[in-house]
């Protein structure tokens, strides 16, 4: 594998938020094809670097870099153009639109300054059925969905855009048994269209279905990166909760 | 569940409807001259300028912002094409003068609040009293007239029976509704009203939206001192004010236009800017103590905000309680 | 962003509606009448700061005021301050605490105008009380605590006014369109209108009122329903001069200038225009200057020792095309 070019690359991303240091010089590789989760404990930083690959947050040092070239994302809207698309933890739905607005929020079908409403509507309307996704409506608006369908159309927004590398931050973490699984449904078609998939999240039946790498976050550092296939459950709880000592510190 | 959702949403204008045909009968009881052509004409004139005032204000309010300021812009528009017309420069020109005068307050607002942080309450409320004292300054109180005739005439002639100004009110109205209903910059516009956080995430750009909608607000205040300057053919400094801005705003809300951002139509705000020039033609016509106005106006407006905030309470019950 | 429950919302509107009461009950107690003209005592107080309190600095006649006041000021080797409200409104609130800050600067004269003259009473009191001079210009009411009142007869004004207006239609059907129902000037001015019609022109009577509240933006409304609500109307007095450009465009909206007159106060440079082109009849002038002069002699006069009357009217003047002076 580490012969292939990452599809998204990240070195040194440092972010401190006043004397609080989120991120201290994290590295990070994904590729095309493949899911990496990102696990760690709360407040490890695991948010910060997702919102920092996604403009949200400019890095204070470090660099990333998306098929090999340097990316300086000033806002969100130039992470997109380069093709990442996100699940953010808060999901960034907007209640009072419905749900096709929301899923093409920012990327508008258009003719000249319109909006091609009805084109809109059909799209989301095939690609929510396509997905086997229950949504009554499109018209629906989001605040009258339950909090699992927010997350699925969330997730269904970040599938829609088809940027060639998708993160996701806990996509599962208020989903029902069948949500759950429609979810992580939806994560496999991800890897099977060959994006590169970033998860993040605390469920580990999840985290050792899913992915075929794990790349464990301890306070703002990374501890290890594992290939699934080498690795346990316990090496993993391990290196979250520091019971197991981190690369970075044997190094 | 969804029939109940649509009556609330549907019922608040409704309800001006009906408030407005209630009007309008107790009118015509008192006073046969209530429903002829003429006296629709007065009401529909007298709420022209308030709509198009208003039809700005609807899309800064679903953006999420507030323009306490269109007051006293309204004067500096008037003012400023005064002055310019006094000074000799042709009508069009001084008119586009005054208007780029007020595009430049709206830019001043939108920079303190994008990029100075400023709150939009506080951006506009200084530019409203700042605004207004320069004008007074400017003109020593005095106000500005003997304007060219065909000044005079976009305020004061009618075509077909209907005054100019309700044809400028219907034009700016339609197209208010088209930007906020159908294109690209109205989705953002919602969008951003709706959740900040959540647009930028999506990649809508704060600046370039606060700058189109307070730079919008601010020229269509000024237009709308333009034209009352035309209407009357005086400038007065003293013209607009907070009494302008409050009953803009008064009429966007009760035109079901949430305080919150991110829902709002320009046909409830039409029916506002009616409900309110209905309300003192009946007052006037039934011969009743003109003071009931401003109660009937404080009774509606809290009772629509209420209505509003109902209303989203019972939709969005999961997450904005 | 913080919900506002129907709950707090109660509460904020009670709070405002206690308030509001509890306003308005002020200025229904305090009406009474307080000592008037000057008692003189032995020590005089020797003026050298004369304070203007300008109720409305923009509107330009009270610019004129100033002058006045500032130049007769200065020819008795006075100090003159000149301080008014902001805005482009009265504001009372504003004047009173203008009032009270040339108190505390130690002023030894003021000339105030107290427009509602019972929300004046007690920082006039108070300024009598610190020993100075206070001369105040249309109080309205006969003595609110300040040694002379100097200005226009508010009721002599509204005389000339309809006696103007009879000249040309002796049997008009008026309608006024007023500051608020609380602004004694106006009030007055319409008391003295009505007065002098009945008395001289029996036909002529006053058909519709109202007011603007402040709001000149809505005037035309105002007049635009007036008229319709009243189609006997002959004759339009907008009382505030932001509202007489409104009564001419109502008139013209009908098709009826020629048939509606309108009259109006003030001999303003605008005035003066609408006047010449006929579509203002006429409008009565008070001595503005006249107003700023006298004050400054009558504070003259009581740091002599001098009982004064308790108001000293200035001359106001009905102009029409007729005897429209030179500019
Ligand atoms: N915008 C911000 N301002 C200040 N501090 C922040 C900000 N964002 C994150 N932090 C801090 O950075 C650290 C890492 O937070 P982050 O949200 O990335 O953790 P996380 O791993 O996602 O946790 P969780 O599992 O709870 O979601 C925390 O100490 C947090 O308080
Ligand atoms: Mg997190």
């Amino acid at each position: 594998m580490s012969t292939l070019q990452p599809t998204l690359e990240l070195r040194g991303i440092k972010k401190t938020f006043g004397h609080v240091s989120a991120l201290k010089g994290v590295d990070l590789a994904a590729y095309s094809g493949e899911v990496l989760a990102i696990v760690g404990d709360n407040g490890a930083g695991k948010s910060s670097l997702i919102r920092t690959i996604s403009g949200v947050y400019r890095p204070d040092e470090g660099a990333i870099l998306v098929e090999g070239e340097q990316q300086a994302f000033s806002n969100p809207a130039a992470a997109r153009a380069a093709g990442i698309a996100t699940v953010f933890q808060d999901l960034a739905l907007i209640e009072v639109l419905d749900v096709a607005t929301n899923m093409f929020i920012g990327q508008y079908p258009r003719r000249g300054p319109f909006v091609r409403r009805k084109a809109m509507e059909r799209e989301a309307r095939a690609f929510l059925d396509e997905l086997g996704v229950s949504v009554a409506s499109v018209r629906t608006e989001i605040g009258m969905l339950s909090g699992g369908q927010r997350q699925i159309v969330a997730i269904a927004r970040a599938m829609r855009t088809g940027g060639q590398v998708v993160l996701l931050d806990e996509p599962t973490a208020a989903l029902g048994v069948r949500e759950t699984a429609q979810a992580a449904d939806m994560i496999r078609t991800l890897r099977e269209r060959g994006n590169a998939v970033i998860v993040v999240s605390h469920d580990m039946s999840l985290v050792f279905e899913l992915a075929d790498s794990i790349q464990v976050m301890r306070l703002g550092e990374v501890a290890g990166v594992r290939r699934r296939t080498d690795t346990t459950r316990d090496e993993i709880i391990g290196l979250i909760t520091g019971a197991i000592t981190g690369d970075r510190l044997t190094a | 569940m969804k029939n109940i959702v649509r009556r609330i949403a549907g019922a608040q204008q409704l309800g001006i409807i009906l408030i407005i045909v209630v009007l309008l009968v107790v009118a015509q009881a008192a006073n046969p001259q209530a429903l002829m052509p003429s006296n629709i004409v007065e009401i529909l004139r007298s709420s022209a300028l308030y709509f198009i005032g208003a039809s700005a204000a609807t899309l800064v309010l679903v953006g999420g912002g507030l323009d306490l300021s269109i007051g006293s812009v309204f004067a500096v528009g008037g003012v400023a094409a005064g002055i310019a017309m006094n000074a000799g420069v042709p009508w069009p020109l001084a008119i586009l003068l005054a208007l780029v005068v007020c595009g430049m307050l709206g830019l001043i607002n939108a920079s303190l609040i994008t990029w100075v942080g400023v709150p939009p309450f506080i951006a506009t409320l200084g530019m409203l009293f700042a605004a207004s004292g320069i004008v007074i300054v400017v003109t020593g109180g005095t106000p500005r007239f003997g304007f060219p005739a065909a000044f005079t005439d976009l305020g004061q002639l009618n075509l077909f029976g209907i005054p100019l100004l309700v044809f400028y009110a219907v034009i700016i109205g339609v197209l208010a509704h088209v930007v906020l209903a159908h294109t690209v910059f109205g989705y953002n516009i919602r969008a951003f009203g709706g959740s900040a956080p959540a647009a930028r995430a999506n990649g809508i750009r704060a600046a370039q939206m606060n700058v189109s909608l307070y730079v919008i607000s601010a020229v269509v205040a000024g237009l709308c001192g333009v034209l009352l300057a035309a209407r009357v053919a005086t400038a007065d400094p003293g013209a607009g004010g907070t009494g302008f801005a409050f009953q803009v705003l008064a009429a966007v809300i009760i035109g079901g236009t949430s305080l919150f951002g991110g829902v709002g139509t320009i046909a409830g705000t039409a029916l506002g800017a009616l409900l309110f020039a209905v309300i003192n033609n009946t007052l006037a016509l039934t011969n009743t103590n003109p003071q009931w106005q401003n109660v009937a106006t404080g009774v509606i407006l809290v009772t629509a905000v209420a209505v509003d905030h109902l209303r989203r309470k019972r939709r969005f019950a999961v997450r904005s309680a | 962003m913080s919900p506002i429950t129907p709950r707090r919302a109660a509460l904020a509107t009670l709070a405002i509606a206690a308030i509001t009461a509890s306003l308005s009950g002020c200025s229904a107690l305090s009406g009474g009448s307080v000592a008037a003209s000057s008692t003189p005592t032995g020590d005089l107080r020797e003026v050298k700061t004369i304070t203007y309190v300008n109720p409305a600095p923009f509107y330009p006649s009270f610019d004129d005021v100033g002058q006045c006041f500032e130049e007769a000021a200065k020819a008795n080797g006075w100090k003159p301050v000149e301080v008014g409200t902001a805005g482009s409104a009265v504001d009372n609130q504003g004047a009173i605490d203008l009032i009270s800050q040339a108190i505390a600067n130690g002023t030894d004269a003021l000339v105030v105008f107290p427009t509602i003259p019972e929300l004046f009473t007690p920082v006039i009191q108070q300024a009598r009380d610190a020993g100075i001079y206070v001369v105040a210009q249309n109080a309205g009411a006969p003595s609110i605590g300040q040694q002379t009142q100097v200005g226009t007869d508010s009721k002599q004004l509204g005389a000339l006014i309809a006696e103007g207006l009879g000249a040309t239609d002796p049997a008009a059907k008026v309608g006024i369109l007023s500051g608020s129902a609380s602004t004694t000037p106006h009030v007055d001015e319409i008391t003295g209108f009505t007065d002098y019609a009945a008395e001289h022109f029996p036909d002529m009577t006053v058909v519709a009122s109202d007011y603007t509240n402040g709001d000149p933006t809505k005037a035309p409304e105002l007049f635009s329903n007036m008229l319709t609500a009243h189609p006997e109307i002959t004759a339009l007095f907008p009382i505030e001069g932001t509202s007489v450009a409104a009564a001419i465009t109502a008139v013209k909206e009908r098709g009826a200038t020629g048939t509606i007159n309108v009259v109006a106060n003030d001999l303003t440079a605008d005035h003066r225009a609408v006047i010449e082109d006929g579509s203002l009849l006429g409008v009565g002038e008070q001595g503005w200057c006249e107003s700023g002069t006298k004050s400054v002699e009558a504070v003259k006069k009581l740091s002599e020792g001098e009982t004064l009357p308790d108001f000293i009217p200035t001359t106001s003047t009905f102009y029409d095309i007729s005897n429209l002076p030179a500019k």
